[in-house]
């Protein structure tokens, strides 16, 4: 969240208001070519397209129980790394547009 | 999830001075995905320079959503209910080498776009798309070779040592390889004439060959005459100790054109795979070396790490 001073003069105490909140995403692992949920991430961010995400922090999905947070980002990066011998590897990152937002029966 | 493994990359050229246009190339559906490619793979390369047309049943599509020039592929937006072909203009091309390792990253710079003091979260919008990467382990693909068939553990493999050989550029090398089984008793001898390399293969006293594969790469390997036309080797799978007998006169071929290699500085076709085992999948796109030397030919390169820039999109496909 950022807070930007708005104190006048001759208030006994520093003032903020809280303004835009910010937020980025990361993440990184072994690419797997079948996941569709890895190629999906590339796939959008080739194509600008914000990608809606939803965290579920308790409860299960559908279920009407589960409880947790929605928001949207972009995508700015997307690495692949291999070699002969060795894994693939990605990591990607992204950033929050809007605010995240609690969410029930999700 | 199965372990992932990497496996190489290719790098392609174009071999023709201009691009040709080529009208009502026959394409084939990619699987269930809405890409459809050239079924000709010499028509993978598609000039960006140019328009490319693309039709239904002999009807212009509207609809196409995206163009592969690297790979010659076209997404449609909806199926077709004819067949597909494309009108385009094409460049010839060949692979002239690959990487043991690489990486990419995919960039896309982000605008913010919020104003000041909205009470909201900060907004972003994308701008534009940019992607470079680093491989390293380059090997070259450019030489003419000859893998012999003359049955289990009787072959060899011999691959040319001089780029630019043979005098119509046609990829068929000036050097040649040939096996001699005559006389009786006669001992393993190699003789080189020009590029023409000559083995007399050793033989009993009944007039048989009795050189083995293996014996016969000693020969060549023993000979600095033949080791300055060709490497050398067991072929894959060959253990060496069969006796291939006689060779007719053959010709390395398989080169690439040395003419072509003015063009080695422009779009290069970089096909870059990651491969998990069930599901080999490829990156595709035109790129570009950066900080490259080209004055010592493609085969000063080898064993180096090159960073490139994309040229334009990447699109992944799998198989």
């Amino acid at each position: 969240m950022n807070l930007v001073e708005d104190s006048d003069m001759g208030d006994a105490a520093e003032n903020y208001d809280a303004t835009q909140s910010s937020g980025n995403v990361s993440f990184n692992g072994t690419f797997d070519t079948g996941n569709g949920g890895l190629t999906g991430l590339v796939t959008k961010m080739r194509a600008g397209t914000p990608i809606v995400m939803t965290w579920i922090l308790s409860g299960t999905k559908a279920s009407g129980s589960a409880i947790g947070v929605t928001g949207t980002f972009t995508m700015d990066k997307f690495t692949r790394k291999t070699g002969k011998k060795d894994l693939v590897t990605f990591s990607a990152t992204g950033k929050f547009s809007g605010v995240l937002v609690d969410a029930s029966n999700l | 999830m199965a372990k992932g493994k990497g496996n190489l990359s290719a790098i392609y050229m174009q071999t023709s001075a201009a691009s040709v246009t080529q009208s009502a190339i026959a394409m084939s559906r990619v699987g269930t995905t809405m890409w459809w490619k050239p079924t000709n793979p010499i028509m993978q390369y598609f000039d960006k320079a140019h328009t490319i047309t693309v039709k239904d049943g002999g009807t212009t599509i509207t609809t196409v959503q995206e163009i592969s020039y690297a790979g010659g592929y076209v997404r449609l937006l909806t199926v077709p209910a004819g067949v597909v072909t494309v009108d385009a203009y094409v460049f010839a091309c060949s692979q002239v080498g690959g990487f043991s390792a690489h990486n990419i990253d995919e960039n896309m710079t982000l605008a913010e776009c919020s104003c000041y003091e909205d009470g909201d979260g900060e907004q972003y919008e994308a701008l534009q798309y940019s992607a470079s990467g680093q491989a390293s382990g380059f090997y070259s693909t450019v030489d003419a070779f000859l893998t012999m068939s003359k049955g289990a553990n009787k072959d060899l493999t011999l691959t040319s040592n001089v780029l630019g050989d043979g005098s119509a550029n046609d990829g068929v090398s000036a050097t040649s390889f040939e096996i001699v089984v005559a006389g009786n008793n006669t001992a393993l001898s190699v003789v080189v004439t020009v590029a023409a390399i000559v083995v007399n293969s050793a033989t009993g006293v009944a007039g048989a060959a009795t050189s083995t594969a293996r014996d016969i790469l000693d020969a060549l390997n023993a000979s600095p005459e033949a080791m300055a036309l060709v490497k050398a080797k067991l072929a894959t799978g060959s253990n060496g100790s069969g006796i291939p007998g006689a060779l007719a006169h053959t010709h390395l071929s398989g080169g690439v054109n040395p003419a072509a290699f003015d063009k080695f500085g422009q779009d290069l076709i970089g096909v870059f795979y990651w491969d998990k085992g069930t599901a080999l999948a490829r990156t595709e796109g035109l790129v570009t070396f950066e900080k490259v030397s080209l004055k010592g030919g493609v085969k000063s390169l080898i064993e180096k790490t090159i960073n490139f820039k994309v040229q334009g999109p990447l699109y992944d496909h799998s198989g």
